[in-house]
């Protein structure tokens, strides 16, 4: 396989697993939170649900990272491209921007949903400051996939 | 619309409190004032205890029975977290609900029934701890624990495979011993030894074989012992689901017990409401604020109550905020639920609900942009409008929602992920990503002017002239400016347009001191960094728009693989159908969330900061608005 084509896989690979990482610790810890919420309150089940999901969407966007760089190299059900080192390279450092970002970002979301699972406790009507709050942190995951893409569009293969 | 509260003071006979109060709260437009220094008799407290108990008892009465109440699907369960389901009553059935002798004697039987369950739960708790530590030895018929002269009796346990070894250990010694096994339970084995008394050594072979003494001794065989706890356990299960049966046919009662905590509810919110004013021995006198133009029609309604009682307007004291309430009507009501998730504005400030209505359409569509989304949300949200007719305003603003979702979708021609309207594209968000970014930079533009034209006539309009025309009016010029620049290409008219907004801010400074005015002039240049950051926040619904179309695509190829995959014809038709319903059912679900949230928060940071800060408080009437129940008038 050429240089070009691995590091093409390695950036897709990455902006999928990091993020899917970062979702996974945020959403497990806002679940530990939100189970233990349910235990006293059952009926606060669907907002709980919301505070958990919302940093999951970092997985997402790594996902969403991924597929472009898939489907630019020809490796989603098309023929496969020839992919220079250069390329390749340009393809990783595309990825870094959402790998790392949401990685971090997930991470980050996640403690402040876990917050807002204290709010929807004692102020359930308050539940929506609560997730915008944490929506807030996921900005910047959008930007660096904003980046991403902006960058994988610029490159021609 | 904001609605404003004047503050009133209520007076009124002591002995018609009750009803005025009462018909207060069926009006719904008075919040009570509680006064530092309230005053409350005997005779309220007595009856707010009263109120307290009968509370108190619905509220047990509503947990207990509600353990026996038949679990919802796991979709209502969620629905009703969100929207719970209320049931009618008008008044007079509630009232002949609370005057019900059944409902004591429900309250007595729920009693009677949870102290039967409690004492049988713990005694079977018990039993069940006896049991378990009995059944190893469960095999033994007789007692070991007969006075035998000269020998002694060891009771202990040993793992299953060390059985043998402990038997040949013993055996070794060719000493008289007699075992007895009781039976195997998780791989161990209960026993009882009998040895000589001197022999203590026997003991301690069996110890080092790996039996453990266990402290344990029976007045009776275990075998007899373990089989009257199993029937006792058993009649105890028998009487415990005979308890169980009685409650779920109580289980009936449940909607009859919610309302009434409503109405106790109701009932302690009127003590509260006494207790926060004052008394004489003939008169009651409140506070209250009240929205303005209500209080005449409340009076009218008060003085067929009891002519004797009166309501005046009262001035505010410094600095004192009145509470805030948004009426809009019609469509623009949906818009309300954007507004609620921030807060309230302060009373001196514009409502942002119908500014905001608009754009924040516009924002969720271009986050989505999928006509198929589009019309699925539309179609769904009609669905559950039609449903949950107490949600109708939420589920109006994702039709709304929806419908411009549908254009953003004829506009980047993406339909469910596929090329279906693609003759009706005007842009490519995925091949040409930067003339979507333009589009939405555009959109962000247009919605701060808008802001700040508003803030710069609430400003005006509250005779702020200085606000208005220095750092609204500058920034306005500026935004004028750059458009110009945009049509014309001209950059002279964007330079003049900054050096203007400088002027103005210099010219319109609150600041006497003419360098403090300089530096506001160099202040608002400053603020145009905040301008660029604010429609560089725009690009996000690029970004939402380009996730949820790439995974739509996405799964739209999932699909066609799976189709290519699976050699049995039917099958592969049967996942692919599966893949594209649940994924595309998720993703819009998904981005939906997504699209709300940063759509919203478009509004709440880039939007309200022009005009507004917020953070005033919601009135919150006097009102007959239940967790249960919806007051219906006949």
């Amino acid at each position: 396989m050429e240089l070009g084509l691995i590091l093409a896989i390695l950036g897709a690979g990455l902006a999928v697993t990091l993020p899917c990482i970062g979702s996974a610790i945020a959403l497990s810890a806002v679940g530990r939170s939100a189970a233990g919420l349910i235990s006293e309150e059952p009926e606060k089940f669907g907002k709980a649900l919301l505070l958990q999901v919302l940093p999951g969407t970092q997985g997402i966007y790594g996902f969403l990272a991924a597929v472009l760089v898939l489907q630019q190299v020809g490796l989603f059900g098309e023929e496969i491209v020839e992919v220079s080192a250069g390329v390749g390279w340009q393809i990783l450092l595309a990825c870094i921007p959402i790998t790392l970002a949401g990685l971090l970002s997930a991470v980050f979301q996640g403690k402040v949903s876990v917050s807002g699972i204290s709010t929807l406790a004692k102020k359930p009507e308050e539940a929506g400051k609560a997730i915008i709050l944490s929506a807030m942190v996921e900005t910047y995951a959008v930007i660096a996939l904003l980046l991403t893409i902006l960058i994988l569009n610029g490159i021609t293969v | 619309m904001n609605l404003s509260a004047k503050k009133y003071e209520i007076i009124g006979l002591k002995d018609k409190s009750q009803e005025i109060i009462e018909e207060m709260q069926l009006s719904g437009v008075a919040e009570i004032i509680s006064l530092d220094e309230g005053e409350f008799t005997d005779g309220d407290l007595k009856n707010k205890s009263s109120v307290e108990l009968k509370l108190a008892e619905m509220k047990f009465v509503n947990d207990f029975l509600s353990r026996f109440e038949e679990k919802q699907g796991f979709l209502s369960a969620l629905i009703d977290s969100f929207f719970p389901t209320k049931d009618k009553y008008d008044l007079k059935q509630l009232r002949n609900l609370s005057s019900e002798k059944r409902t004591d004697e429900l309250v007595e039987s729920c009693n009677f029934l949870e102290k039967r369950l409690n004492r049988i739960d713990s005694r079977c708790e018990l039993l069940e701890r006896e049991i378990e530590e009995l059944k190893k030895f469960s095999g033994i018929s007789e007692n070991p624990f007969i006075d035998f002269e000269n020998f002694e009796v060891f009771i202990g346990s040993i793992i299953s495979d060390k059985k043998e070894e402990l038997l040949n250990a013993l055996k070794e010694k060719s000493i008289f011993f007699f075992i007895r096994w009781g039976g195997e339970e998780e791989k161990k084995n209960g026993f009882y030894m009998i040895y000589p008394q001197e022999e203590e050594q026997l003991v301690e072979i069996a110890k080092s074989v790996g039996a453990v003494q266990e402290s344990i001794t029976w007045s009776r065989p275990p075998a007899e012992i373990v089989r009257e706890k199993r029937e006792e356990l058993s009649d105890l299960k028998k009487k415990r689901e005979e308890i169980i049966e009685r409650g779920r046919e109580l289980t009936g009662e449940i909607p009859k017990v919610r309302a009434l905590i409503d109405w106790y509810g109701w009932e302690l919110e009127k003590c509260e409401a006494l207790e926060s004013g004052k008394k004489t021995e003939l008169y009651f006198y409140l506070q209250a604020w009240i929205l303005e133009g209500r209080a005449e029609k409340m009076e009218e309604k008060l003085k067929k109550i009891t002519p004797y009682m009166s309501i005046n307007e009262l001035e505010m004291r410094k600095n004192e905020r009145p509470p805030v309430l948004m009426e809009n009507k019609d469509l623009m009501e949906s818009f309300e639920v954007v507004t609620g998730v921030y807060g309230a504005p302060k009373s001196d400030e514009p409502d942002p609900t119908p500014f905001l209505a608009p754009f924040f359409a516009v924002a969720f569509g271009l986050a989505l942009s999928d006509a198929g989304y589009g019309l699925l949300l539309i179609a769904l949200c009609y669905f559950m409008g039609k449903k949950l007719e107490d949600a109708r305003a939420f589920f109006n603003l994702f039709i709304i929602a929806g419908a411009f979702t549908v254009l953003a979708g004829l506009l980047t021609g993406t339909f469910f992920g596929t090329d279906l309207f693609a003759g009706l594209r005007i842009v490519d968000a995925v091949s040409d990503p930067i003339e979507v970014l333009y589009l939405v930079s555009v959109f962000g533009l247009i919605q701060i002017f808008v802001g700040l034209l508003v803030g710069l006539f609430w400003n005006y309009k509250q005779g702020d002239i200085n606000t208005a025309l220095g750092s609204k009016g500058g920034a306005v010029v500026f935004f004028l400016g750059i458009a110009a620049f945009a049509f014309t290409g001209r950059a002279p008219l964007l330079i003049g347009s900054v050096i203007l907004m400088f002027l103005l801010n210099i010219i319109f400074s609150e600041n006497e001191n003419p360098l403090k005015r300089l530096l506001s002039g160099f202040g608002s240049l400053y603020d145009l960094i905040g301008y660029f950051s604010d429609v560089l926040s725009y690009s996000r619904l690029l970004a939402l728009g380009l996730a949820t179309g790439i995974i739509a695509m996405t799964i739209n190829m999932i699909a066609f693989i799976f189709m290519d995959m699976i050699p049995v014809a039917g099958l592969n038709v049967a996942v692919a159908g599966f893949v594209l319903v649940f994924g595309h059912v998720a993703n819009l679900l998904i981005n939906a969330l997504s699209s709300f949230i940063h759509s919203a928060r478009l509004q709440f940071v880039e939007f309200f900061s022009k005009f507004m800060e917020g953070g005033g408080r919601r009135f919150r009437p006097l009102a007959k608005k239940g967790r249960f129940v919806e007051v219906i008038k006949k």
